[in-house]
């Protein structure tokens, strides 16, 4: 049994398995095609549906078994493992016994082992075997399904059997399954930030987290050290994401309003089909190419200017990536704007140039005020598309927590601060890592909100003009 | 109306007339506006693109080092079995490398230069060379011809990146003397160096004008720095007289001090080298001292390099980097003068001079810059590529495609043909247009709590990059599939339901291939943005050293953005051109996906 541990049976097995299905497709639609050739009458369902029920009875509990086998398999090759070892190896701690087994498995499989005894030898040959065994057991057993399945999808064959019913169902659930995903996902985000966030404040007060201005996460591994007293308190973080925010708001608003209103309102049909392109260009860049961006050629230029008027800008400045973010949201802004805009009624301007305004006291007086629940709905998700951009202030905004409101200062943000954190070598189960999954629910439930007052403010708003 | 007077009608008249000039100021302010808003969107665009396009031009090319190497059996196969295995783990290809230079410059050793020489090219240069004798073992006694990529900082010289390179022809023939202290005294007929000197003055000058810029602003930390040192005094008095905090006070109060004494030394530091400077470069005190913090000045024969150490119109005192030929007569020579001190470059003077001669000889030849293709990352710029990215990002799209378009479109169809209306599907609704706005570091949150803490997958695999990125565009794909399948009017299912066929058969045969053209732009939009994403996958440990191509999905492996991202966190000034040309790599990538896109649209668009 030990040589099927590493050989790829399963994978074999699934390929049998699926060539078996193929031919049983056309087995099923060819047998389903003679009955209505031998004069049995018209079928309830197409033959191709017979042939889709046959496939999907051979294939489907088959792989299901061999996926189910691929994900449980060290837990079950552990317990089995257990169950013939000598005691006094089972009496060692837990660690102790997580090491044992990852030992063995690296003696077994290739790998460098941190000691190599005779027990481990002897463990790795039975852990081998039952691999193995486990292997041919589960994919023996796909098989037998796979040729069950065959038969009762052929014993079911005939004029009467409603296959288009059964793979519909089937399809349907399908369908389902893909559509509970998206709150799978969701549920997946909440719970993972809440477990972890509660762990952080089982250490630290959720108080001391929120409202603290000291914020140095290093830990101190030996006592000696000085100055690295752990301390999580996110101030700094939050009013350094908010100034940058703010930074990028002023950049992004005007431009991106403006050129929202000039291109729907006044620029020709050229003039559209070319700034529509470079909008959607901007948009279609990665933000680490605009964090590049900020980095080497905006935070230079700053510092060139600022130092060429007397003042003191740091090498990472907050301008420097509030900048660039404003830049990057231009297009989030604009297209969003345009949008609204367009879907204001052209009744509502004709009403207003019929009584002698010109065209921007129409557009302020009539346009922006009808749009407007709509362009405050864009700009609080792109306010909320900036409070979670990462790549851009990780690279330009730098990591010291200044409590500073100068945007000439070096300052960091939330989302630097979860990189920072997760990144980089250490334990899953750290205060640090607790920390950053803390960060990132508040950034979680704070972009949350302004989704989704934007969202609705945005749908309210589109309801009333269709 | 008809009251009205005609006097006060041409009155109102007059106010129109006088308002309406205003208005159509206004109108003409905000039009201006409009446009100028316009402009400075596109200027941005622009600035972005051409800063990145002229910082890739350096990495366009690369220079090459051309030699013929003497492949010793003592070198190559130490064992002497002609085993492949053997040869490629015990052969010496950098000494044979090495060989080949000081066999072109023999004098390097005696002249204790030839680690310089050897900088020329970096030993993991030579890993190739080893491949290519293992893989032909009877080249070994043999001469073999090779190319390998030399030092980047060379290269960077070469291409000029330290500033102009200033090439003063010399007149007449040059004599050098060797002096007692080892130095040599260089002298023509006449003030030959004068021009050089006269260069020289002016750059002293200039930087120490720079100088001053810099003094300006550093007072003024210092003065903060004063300032900060008396508050933190009286915070530390404080402290004391409550007996609370003492020690932390104490220790920012010594940090404080500490930044002020070090800028007090740094400004009388400045001070002194301006005073020299000026003086100088008003051609005082005597023949011109050159130092390491000073622009490097070469007197350079066809087959010699010196570096002066001071310099007169009529005579120089200089080192030998370069030893020329015995008996060479000088008459053809030059000042070479470089603008950024060896203190400023991470290439000294003696590889440089090296590297001018060999690019002389021909050695050193510029090629277009193959490397960034064909090898994957290292720690050399030079020996650097973007292979192992570009595997690691063709694996995870591949990933995020087969689980994000056919559950997207599933969930698609499902929410726009089959669903009954009903709280719950209201939610997944909901639910769908939250998940396409929340940031994507928190779906890199979720990668790093549920697929490696929890599931215990491989960390930096493709496969767990692929879920995360997939989950992240599953609602851009939602979005853009019910957009596709709404745009189908309804009386396509009519007819499809009123001829018999099922409500799946008339989605399925009808409805979905209709749709087809605009969920595929929409799937093919949401892979170029996951292809540029780089967030999430910092989370789930995508931020690697990947030196080998990935070959499975659950391989260690980095993508494009995140390669990119960690070159430009590297401190070499080499790794910032290979930066920018990844990043017009990745960006031809993204525009030609979205070509694609624009083009289905195009081409099978249909108003209904």
């Amino acid at each position: 049994m030990q040589m099927f541990a590493e050989f790829p049976i399963g994978l074999l097995t699934a390929l049998v398995i699926l060539t078996f299905g193929t031919w049983t497709w056309r087995d099923a639609t060819r047998r389903a095609n003679s009955m209505v050739g031998a004069g049995q009458g018209r079928l309830h369902s197409l033959p191709g549906y017979h042939g889709w029920y046959g496939a999907l009875w051979v294939v489907g509990p088959a792989l299901s078994l061999l996926l189910i086998h691929d994900m449980t398999a060290q837990g079950s090759i552990r317990a089995l493992l257990q169950t013939g070892l000598s005691p006094q190896i089972l009496g060692l701690s837990p660690d102790r016994l997580d090491l044992f087994f990852a030992d063995a498995r690296k003696i077994a499989f290739g790998g460098i082992p941190s000691a190599t005894t005779p027990e481990l030898t002897a463990a790795a040959a039975s852990l081998k075997s039952i691999a193995g065994g486990l292997n041919v057991a589960f994919s023996a057993g796909a098989l037998l399904l796979a040729g069950l399945g065959f038969f009762l999808a052929r014993s079911q064959l005939g004029r009467d059997f409603r296959a288009r019913n059964a793979v519909e169902a089937c399809v349907r659930a399908f369908m389902i399954v893909a559509a509970a995903i998206a709150i799978l996902t969701t549920a997946g985000i909440v719970l993972s930030l809440l477990f972890e966030t509660l762990k952080f404040f089982s250490n630290y007060s959720p108080i001391d987290f929120l409202f603290g201005t000291h914020w140095s996460p290093q830990i101190a591994i030996r006592a000696d050290q000085v100055g690295q007293s752990g301390a999580f308190g996110a101030v700094p973080l939050f009013l350094g994401t908010f100034l940058i925010m703010l930074i990028a708001m002023v950049v992004a608003i005007p431009v991106g309003l403006g050129s929202a209103i000039y291109l729907s309102e006044y620029a020709s049909v050229r003039v559209r089909a070319f700034v529509k392109p470079v909008l959607e260009l901007l948009a279609g860049i990665p933000t680490v190419v605009f964090g590049f961006f900020a980095l080497l050629t905006v935070a230079p230029i700053i510092r060139a200017l600022g130092t060429a008027a007397g003042l003191d800008v740091s090498a990472q400045s907050a301008l420097a990536a509030g900048l660039v973010m404003g830049i990057m949201i231009i297009p989030f802004i604009s297209s969003l704007s345009d949008d609204v805009i367009n879907s204001v009624p052209q009744a509502l301007r004709d009403g207003s140039y019929a009584m002698g305004a010109t065209k921007s006291e129409t557009i302020g007086r009539v346009v922006i005020p009808a749009a407007l629940p709509g362009i405050v709905g864009s700009v609080l998700l792109a306010v909320s598309k900036a409070l979670g951009e990462t790549m851009i202030v990780t690279m330009a905004a730098g990591q010291n927590a200044n409590l500073s409101v100068n945007p000439l200062d070096m300052v960091t943000t939330v989302t630097v601060q979860i990189v920072t954190l997760l990144t980089g070598d250490q334990e899953y189960d750290s205060p640090k890592t607790h920390a950053a999954f803390a960060l990132g629910f508040v950034l979680f439930i704070v972009t949350l909100i302004l989704n989704i007052i934007a969202l609705r403010v945005v749908q309210k708003y589109r309801e009333k003009y269709d | 109306m008809t009251d009205m007077s005609p006097a006060s009608r041409t009155s109102l008249r007059e106010l129109v007339a006088s308002k309406i000039k205003k208005r159509h100021a206004a109108e003409l302010r905000f039009r201006g506006f409009g446009v100028t808003m316009v402009v400075s969107a596109i200027l941005a665009c622009s600035l972005l693109l051409v800063s990145i396009l002229s910082q890739s031009v350096p990495a366009l090319t690369e220079n090459r080092l051309h030699l013929t190497l003497d492949v010793t059996a003592e070198k190559a196969d130490p064992v002497g079995q002609r085993d492949p295995i053997d040869i490629r783990e015990q052969g010496n290809f950098y000494g044979l490398v090495q060989d080949a230079l000081e066999a072109r410059f023999p004098a390097a050793e005696a002249d204790g230069t030839l680690d310089d020489l050897f900088d020329v090219a970096t030993s993991l240069a030579a890993v190739p060379i080893g491949k290519t004798i293992a893989a032909d073992p009877s080249v070994i006694g043999k001469k073999l011809d090779v190319t390998l990529p030399i030092n980047d900082d060379l290269d960077l010289f070469i291409k000029g990146a330290f500033g102009r390179t200033l090439e003063i022809k010399g007149e007449g023939t040059l004599v050098s003397a060797l002096k007692p202290d080892g130095d040599f005294a260089l002298s023509g007929q006449g003030p030959v160096f004068a021009k050089a000197v006269e260069a020289l003055r002016g750059d002293l000058g200039r930087a120490a004008g720079s100088l001053e810029q810099g003094l300006i602003l550093k007072r003024q930390r210092l003065a903060t720095g004063q300032a900060q040192v008396t508050a933190l005094q009286a915070a530390l008095n404080a402290a004391t007289a409550k007996a609370v905090g003492v020690a932390g006070a104490e220790a920012s109060l010594e940090q404080a001090a500490n930044n002020v004494a070090g800028l007090e030394s740094e400004i009388a530091a400045d001070l002194a080298t301006i005073k020299t400077y000026r003086a100088a470069a008003l051609g005082q005190g005597g023949p011109l001292p050159l130092g390491d913090n000073k622009p490097s000045v070469f007197v350079e024969t066809k087959t010699g390099t010196y570096k002066i150490t001071t310099l007169s119109p009529t005579l120089a005192t200089a080192k030998l980097l370069v030893r020329p030929k015995a008996g060479e007569i000088a008459t053809d020579w030059k000042m070479v003068q470089i603008k950024t001190p060896q203190d400023g470059r991470a290439v000294n003077d003696a590889t440089i001079a090296y590297g001018r001669h060999l690019k002389a000889q021909n050695a050193i030849q510029p090629a277009f810059n193959t490397t960034i293709f064909t090898n994957s990352d290292s720690n050399e710029p030079e020996l650097s590529g973007l292979l192992s990215a570009f595997v690691g990002s063709l694996l995870t799209l591949a990933v995020t495609f087969c689980l994000a378009v056919p559950i997207g479109v599933a969930t698609a169809v499902y929410l726009e043909e089959f669903a009954p209306k009903n709280w719950l599907t209201d939610f997944i609704e909901v639910n769908i247009n939250n998940l396409a706005a929340v940031p994507s570091i928190v779906f890199g949150l979720l990668g790093f709590a549920v697929f490696l803490t929890f599931f215990n997958m491989p960390r930096s695999a493709p496969i767990v990059g692929g879920i995360v990125l997939a989950l992240m565009s599953l609602p851009i794909i939602i979005i853009a599939s019910r957009a596709a399948l709404k745009a189908v009017p309804p009386s396509i299912r009519e007819a499809a339901l009123g001829v018999g066929a099922s409500k799946m058969q008339a989605t399925f045969h009808h409805v979905l291939p209709l749709a087809m053209p605009g969920i595929m732009t929409g799937s093919i939009l949401a892979m170029a943005h996951a292809l540029g994403e780089t967030a999430p996958l910092l989370m789930i440990g995508m931020v690697a050293f990947i030196a080998d191509v990935p070959t499975g999905l659950s391989d260690s492996a980095t993508v494009l953005p995140v390669e990119l991202f960690m070159w430009a966190g590297r401190p070499e000034r080499a790794w910032e051109p290979r930066t920018a040309f990844a990043i017009i790599l990745l960006l031809i990538f993204m525009i030609l996906m979205n070509a694609v896109a624009i083009y289905l649209r195009r081409k099978f668009e249909r108003r209904w």
